[in-house]
């Protein structure tokens, strides 16, 4: 018994030295990898609920893929309300194409890029928070293992490395935590340039996608610390990696 | 025992006999009390003149949770060209520092960082109007600039005017809270440190401060900003409710200093002059002093919120003050020439002039008291400061002054008769009564004048209106008013029965309709709506198309249109409409604050009954609701107050004289004042204010403290004589040249604040002064002809 306590604590001290070894970076390319795809599709709840409890629910349907070159290409189209049923956003970032089709109008109008600080339409998510993380563009310290409601999580720090992403940034730094087992971040904390925390990403509900071995989280919650106000997406399904015709990021596709 | 006499003997007895003890408890009292005036609280804040739980302001932090905070600061931008480089750069940096340093500011827009929204071939755009900050250099450049703001409709007359001479610089701000705590150490004006109340939770707040009305801190940031800023291509000047509460406050405490200074200098002048002795200016003088800091010791341990305005009681209790020692000191000096022992010259000035000072008192308290029942929380504190002020006025003049005369040597040589003074004041009773009906038909004839000016009073609590073009801020927000800013605005909310409902046409399009309803105001200096975004977007969306600048009435249009707005990059719209599309705000700018205000409102809410869908509900919310409440208020307040001081006066006369004849003889005098004020305010414009409001009571108690004097000496004089001619010529040898003594110190007293640029102060002080004259003609000129005439005392024998 004595020697299977030293060879437990010894396990365990090997496993934890494990752990501890990983830089900040390691940390966070094993991250990106866990949740990379080529294609995704899901269909999601937005809700925004303010400081007086209203709330503003939309429905989309979502449609990403990422090249080679971790371009992103991503269809959002509305489902719910009503009124805004068929209004769809196409966004290709290897062009920097941005289109809205309006169906009342039976037009695309072309939208400018946003500001990566600026709201995602009106939600607690800015555009920065719904990129795909350019890892090169960051540097990560790991701070250690911490424990986190129950589960073992790096604590990381995300600071902007270049001077240009630094002035496009619109946080001073990151801080997050990463589960040990899937390297997903169950809690983001974004730090305003004046060093305040003032939003907070909490995800839950981490489950295996069906027919793939990628996890993902089903429901994310974006807490703005400072207005008050909460964003809650919930996901109902997702399909990843699956094969999608070269025309689902097109003008016409969005039209149809 | 008569009452004077029983007064007398208390006098004696208790205060004289324990005159060391009664000093030592002055002085432990005094000093506790000096400790209360680090407790004052001074608010000058619209939604502190109403009560909390007042529907207005219930209604007013309903909409601000909403909506936030609907207070604003505007600067307005002067120069040949605004769209040139070097004025452009200026108002970037001022921009910038104003959303980096000045306290509680949620959004500053200008030039520099005003939302644009643009249409071109297949593309829209919501940037910014000067993109990326990179302000214009090229005359072409230049020119795209100027045509990019000439061709918004929603620009002109808001943030520019058509020669592009003049721009504007709106700030709002967060919802400030009742109250702050500021670091002391930062107390930089540039970089407060400030802690809100909702953050307080487990923070050390040892360092800190409390504010209350943390509006203040604003004002003081902005000028250091703005003279930070100061530059040889633009000029700014500033307003708004933050810019004009600070510049009132400190307006009139520095006028109101002035004012203490210059009225204690000539008060120790007259008093000099009258007694020429150390003593006799010095006592009454620590009585004045002391009276002062007692109260406002004592409001600040009650923890009573005050107004600036409230300064005003401070120069009104030096008066009283005056006023009660000189009938003090005269009868002292009096009995004192004649006996030469200093106890029986206390014992006489209790027997003559304690209870009459004490009924004046009274009266003057009951004056004051009155003010509770106005529903406006400043008028009522205002009362409570006055009452407890006078009370502590009697109570110094009677139990202190009386002490520090009673100390010294007896007077050696006295002599046998008392020398009167300069006037031969007995041919005033004589002129009186033998004159007694052409009297009262003058007083008849004036009387109906006056009384029918009174009829002309208007009330109002516009700062503005309370200050002359002499001060600095007044004419800053005369200017930003009479070109591109506003000072004062009002929202109109409107709540929707049900969520969803203000994306709908049907109610976009009545909302346009109240739009143009409201536009069509006098008062309307410009509106800003969810309409100005939904029709901008429908008219970029048609190739800039002038005839799209309107609601479309496709509702999935609208929605969409609301949609495309928010993901092209705006951010306005959470400012009109809140998230689940039920409340719809509708912010309405306006030239001045003026009680016609309410015709508007009436009109904006039966037309919203009208032709929103039905369980809309409209309300008026901002400051200008406030202060329309606050001025119906006030004109309730004054009548209502006037009517308790009568008949509280009434009463005390009453029960004192038992008589109702002499009491409602005594009434007479003392009314005409308030009539005379009434009829000047009318004739002359003066409005009924937060300091005007005053005026009457004071006068009232102070003439009443006349007629007092001469009606008790008048009434013994009378049992010995039973000849009114006769009894009034000795009352008025006795007692009329104090009369006239009290009502010139009174006169110059207020006269004291008549100079200062400060137009309600100097109004307050002409109405005091006419009402002190008025008093004093009445004393001396009508009180014997009525008592003479009615037989207010009973037959001649």
């Amino acid at each position: 018994m004595k020697y299977l306590g030293v060879f437990m604590s010894a396990c365990a001290l090997l496993y934890c030295g494990l752990i501890e070894a990983q830089t900040g970076l390691e940390v966070m390319q094993r991250n990106k990898d866990c949740v990379s795809f080529s294609t995704l599709q899901s269909e999601n709840e937005l809700t925004i609920t303010n400081k007086n409890g209203q709330k503003r629910t939309r429905k989309i349907k979502k449609i990403e893929s990422l090249d080679s070159e971790d371009n992103k290409s991503m269809v959002v189209t509305f489902t719910y309300p009503a009124d805004v049923e068929g209004t769809a956003l196409l966004s290709v970032e290897k062009s920097d194409d941005r289109w809205l089709y309006i169906p009342a109008l039976k037009q695309s109008r072309r939208i400018p890029d946003s500001d990566l600080s600026s709201s995602f339409m009106g939600t607690d998510f800015s555009y920065e928070d719904l990129e795909n993380e350019e890892i090169t563009e960051f540097e990560y310290q790991n701070l250690g293992v911490e424990n986190l409601n129950g589960q073992k999580c790096y604590h990381i720090i995300a600071t902007p490395k270049t001077k240009t992403k630094q002035k496009e940034s619109g946080y001073s730094k990151r801080e997050l935590f990463v589960t040990t087992d899937h390297y997903a971040a169950v809690l983001v904390k974004y730090y305003d340039k004046k060093g305040n925390c003032f939003k907070e990403l909490r995800s839950s509900d981490l489950r295996k996608v069906k027919n793939s071995d990628k996890w993902k989280f089903y429901k994310m919650e974006m807490v703005n610390l400072k207005k008050k106000s909460t964003t809650t997406i919930t996901v109902d399904d997702y399909v990843i990696d699956q094969k999608l015709s070269a025309e689902t990021f097109s003008k016409r596709a969005i039209e149809r | 025992m008569s009452f004077s006499e029983k007064f007398a003997d208390f006098g004696d007895k208790v205060i004289i006999k324990h005159r060391g003890l009664v000093l030592v408890s002055f002085l432990v009292l005094f000093l506790f009390s000096l400790a209360g005036l680090k407790r004052i609280v001074l608010d000058n804040s619209y939604a502190s003149m109403l009560d909390k739980d007042n529907p207005i302001n219930v209604q007013n932090r309903y909409f601000q949770e909403y909506f936030g905070n609907g207070d604003f600061a505007f600067i307005m931008v002067e120069a040949s060209n605004t769209t040139d480089p070097n004025v452009l750069r200026q108002i970037q940096s001022l921009t910038t520092a104003l959303e980096d340093s000045l306290p509680f500011v949620k959004d500053v827009k200008s030039f520099s960082n005003l939302e644009f929204l643009s249409a071109a071939d297949d593309a829209i755009s919501v940037d910014k109007l000067i993109p990326d900050g990179e302000i214009p250099e090229s005359d072409s450049a230049i020119a795209a600039l100027r045509n990019r703001i000439v061709s918004k409709k929603m620009y002109l007359d808001k943030l520019t005017n058509k020669e592009l001479t003049q721009s504007g610089i709106f700030i709002s701000f967060d919802t400030l809270g009742d109250t702050v705590y500021v670091k002391k150490k930062s107390e930089n004006i540039f970089s407060f440190d400030i802690v809100k109340s909702d953050e307080v939770d487990g923070k050390d707040l040892s360092d800190y401060r409390l504010q209350k009305n943390p509006l203040m801190l604003i004002a003081p940031s902005l000028d250091y900003i703005l003279e930070k800023h100061k530059n040889e291509y633009c000029s700014f000047s500033s307003t708004g409710v933050p810019v004009i509460s600070y510049n009132v406050n400190s307006i009139l405490t520095k006028e109101a200093a002035k004012s203490f200074v210059l009225t204690l200098v000539i008060i120790v002048g007259i008093l000099a002059f009258l007694y020429r002795s150390t003593r006799e200016v010095v006592a009454p003088l620590c009585v004045i002093l002391s009276s002062v800091l007692m109260t406002f010791g004592i409001i600040g341990w009650l923890g009573i919120v005050v107004t600036t305005f409230a300064l005003i009681v401070a120069l009104l209790l030096m008066v009283i003050s005056v006023s009660y020692s000189i009938h003090i000191i005269n009868h002292f000096r009096k009995s004192l020439d004649i006996d030469g022992d200093r106890m029986n010259a206390v014992h006489y000035t209790y027997l003559h002039s304690g209870w009459a000072c004490m009924l004046s008192a009274i009266t003057t308290m009951v004056g004051f008291v009155s003010f509770v029942f106005v529903d406006m929380v400043p008028v009522r504190n205002l009362g409570i400061t006055s009452a407890i002020g006078v009370a502590i006025v009697y109570c110094l003049t009677i139990f202190i002054l009386p002490v520090l005369l009673s100390y010294g040597k007896n007077k050696e040589n006295p002599v046998s008769q008392y020398k009167h003074a300069f006037l031969e004041v007995e041919k005033f009773p004589i002129f009186s009564i033998t004159h007694a009906k052409p009297i009262f038909i003058t007083t008849l004839l004036l009387l109906v004048g006056f009384g029918y000016m009174v009829t002309k009073i208007k009330a109002d609590t516009d700062f503005i209106n309370l200050f002359g073009e002499e001060n600095a801020f007044v004419r800053d927000a005369n200017k930003c008013t009479q070109n591109l800013g506003s000072l004062y605005s009002y929202e109109v909310l409107i709540e929707l029965p049900e969520a969803g409902m203000a994306k709908t046409p049907e109610v976009l399009l009545a909302e346009d309709r109240l739009d143009s309803l409201i536009n069509t105001f006098p008062i309307t200096k410009f509106t800003t709506s969810v309409n100005d975004l939904i029709k901008d977007v429908n008219q970029t969306l048609h190739s800039g198309d002038s005839t799209y600048f309107r609601i479309p009435e496709d509702p999935n249009l609208l929605s969409q249109y609301l949609l495309l707005y928010e993901i092209a990059g705006g951010t306005e719209l959470e400012k009109c409409v809140d998230l689940d599309y039920k409340r719809i705000r509708h912010s309405v700018r306006i030239r001045r604050s003026t009680t016609d205000l309410q015709y508007d409102f009436d009109k904006i809410v039966s037309f919203g009954q009208k032709f929103f869908p039905e369980g809309t509900q409209i309300s008026i919310v901002g400051d200008m609701s406030v202060f329309l409440r606050a001025v119906s208020s006030l004109v309730k307040g004054q009548i209502i107050s006037l009517i308790f001081s009568f008949i509280g006066i009434f009463i005390v006369l009453l029960l004192v004289f038992r008589s109702f004849r002499e009491a409602f003889i005594i009434m007479i005098p003392n009314v005409i004042p308030v009539f005379f004020i009434g009829g000047v305010m009318g004739a002359m414009g003066i409005t009924l204010n937060l300091q005007t409001i005053v005026a009457a009571p004071v006068i009232m108690g102070l003439a009443v403290d006349d007629t007092i004097h001469y009606v008790v000496f008048l009434t013994n004089v009378f049992k010995k004589t039973r000849d009114y001619k006769q009894a009034s010529i000795t009352t008025f040898k006795r007692v009329g040249n104090g009369i006239i003594n009290t009502s010139i110190i009174l006169f110059i007293g207020f006269l004291t604040f008549f100079f200062t640029p400060v137009i309600s102060l100097h109004n307050i002080s002409l109405l005091l002064v006419v009402g002190i004259v008025v008093a004093l003609f009445a004393d001396l000129l009508l009180t014997p002809a009525l008592f003479s005439y009615f037989k207010a005392l009973g037959k001649e024998n």
